[in-house]
């Protein structure tokens, strides 16, 4: 056998052990169990259960004026260049677990393939029982998200203005990633 | 034709200048994929095996992301300095394998002897188009090792982005490939920085001709790239998408710049390739291989 073969055999075994070795790392990749809930249904995460109640969505100014929510760490950045709009959600939560001490509310809103987490300045500034310490379980929070043109492209924007765009709320992602649809959104 | 241009591959394939190139590019892509695979996969590796002991009031509880393909690759791999070192020094791997030999070869007169024997339009042609896949080579392969060497050890899952390991927004150019197919947008990219690759390897050629000097025109891509980067887009912003020091980077700088997109990078591409080739043939059409 010349040096020519064993190097492509050589060569056969090296591509052999590297697709072999590729697909053992995609079977094997640790994917989440998904779990989609409906709007008005409910999820169970970290000793809470989670119902969307309501969705509602706002012209940014409209927004600040209706509210009076002076405290946001964002106002008066945006630019006359792009447009923004906020999202809020109303969530009813029930505590079901003893041991389930945190009100963990920070839960991002994804669309498209942009997320946004909970402004919790804005959220305290909407939501009075939780300023003064006054929630408990089974009362309602309401969550704004605002939501950036800029982050999206002015493709996707139409679609948050013609109040198509699918948002979907993600309470945990390992070992199981609770998706909450918002499908039925009020134009305000 | 046919002869000269596999003459003009077989140069360019044995140049001292390839395997230096190639050298250089797969040490970067090595030290990269040890830095990810040390500092990503296993202290990703590390949280996994937390996850069990976390309870509701742990900050990370339920909230563990399995890594992706993209974020061992050498072009999306932020986190490490080799990304940035890759494409600041690109222009220059480009140029190593090919860039400059037809500039030895004028100069040797061995131009002279090959366009007596093959005519002058068949030896320009084979030249710019080993030249170009000499530069595109050396741009592209070790991405291409790079891409295959993550695949080792990271899945090629969808990008997700509420896990925080993204680069790219939605309104970045190809955001969808980058998301949902992330192979494809690797691939693409690569062949993106292939055709750049090629360019700037002419670039040096073209350029040798008025430089006179060989190192000015090996450095004249690069220094564009420079320009670019750090100076044209910093006066004029408006201009970033038809800057291609900003969209040579898979990363398309952390999709914090505005409005790269496919319509822009394509005319720039196809006008900078005209223009290069136009200025190569056209000004050696007539040159004399003797005295000029």
């Amino acid at each position: 056998m010349n040096k020519k073969w064993i190097a492509w055999i050589c060569a056969g075994i090296l591509v052999l052990g590297l697709a072999g070795r590729i697909w053992y790392v995609n079977q094997n990749a640790r994917l989440p169990e998904i779990n989609r809930v409906p709007q008005g249904e409910s999820a169970v995460w970290s000793g809470l259960k989670f119902q969307i109640t309501h969705a509602e969505l706002w012209d940014y100014e409209e927004f600040y004026k209706a509210y009076d929510a002076e405290s946001h760490m964002f106002e008066g950045e945006l630019s006359s260049e792009w447009d923004a709009k906020v999202i809020v959600l109303e969530f009813r939560i029930d505590r079901i677990e003893e041991e389930a001490d945190t009100l963990n509310i920070v839960n991002p809103i994804v669309y498209v393939h942009t997320r946004n987490d909970t402004d919790t300045f804005l959220t305290a500034a909407i939501n009075p029982n939780l300023q003064e310490g006054t929630f408990r379980s089974g009362e309602t929070i309401r969550i704004p998200y605002t939501i950036f043109e800029f982050n999206i492209g002015r493709q996707n924007w139409k679609k948050v203005e013609n109040m198509t765009m699918q948002y979907t709320v993600r309470l945990g992602n390992y070992p199981v990633r609770n998706e909450m649809l918002v499908t039925d959104i009020e134009k305000m | 034709m046919a002869t000269i241009i596999a003459m003009e591959f077989k140069k360019m394939m044995r140049s001292r200048g390839m395997r230096a190139a190639l050298l250089a590019g797969a040490l970067i892509v090595v030290l990269q994929t040890g830095w990810s695979f040390r500092h990503i996969y296993l202290e990703n590796e590390q949280s996994y095996r937390k996850i069990a002991e976390w309870t509701y009031g742990d900050p990370g509880y339920g909230r563990w992301f399995e890594c992706t393909i993209l974020e061992g690759w050498l072009g999306c791999e932020s986190f490490s300095s080799y990304n940035m070192l890759y494409f600041l020094i690109l222009p220059i791997l480009a140029v190593m394998p090919y860039g400059l030999s037809f500039y030895n070869e004028w100069q040797s007169t061995y131009s002279a002897q090959i366009i007596v024997r093959c005519g002058r339009g068949k030896y320009l042609w084979a030249k710019y188009l080993a030249t170009f896949i000499s530069g595109g080579i050396a741009a592209a392969l070790p991405l291409l090792l790079s891409l295959l060497l993550s695949a080792c050890y990271l899945p090629a899952i969808p990008t997700d982005p509420v896990s925080l390991q993204t680069v790219l927004m939605d309104r970045s150019m190809w955001a969808f490939l980058y998301f949902e197919h992330p192979v494809c947008y690797a691939l693409a990219y690569t062949g993106l920085d292939f055709v750049y690759g090629g360019l700037f390897a002419c670039i040096t050629m073209t350029a040798a001709r008025w430089l006179r000097n060989r190192f000015g025109a090996a450095m004249l891509p690069v220094l564009l790239h420079c320009i670019g980067y750090y100076c044209i887009y910093n006066l004029l912003p408006e201009t970033e998408s038809y800057l291609f020091s900003l969209y040579l980077d898979p990363n398309q700088s952390w999709g914090m710049v505005g409005e790269i997109s496919t319509g822009p990078v394509v005319l720039t591409t196809v006008l900078l390739a005209a223009a290069v080739t136009g200025i190569f043939i056209g000004s050696n059409r007539k040159r004399d291989v003797l005295t000029d």
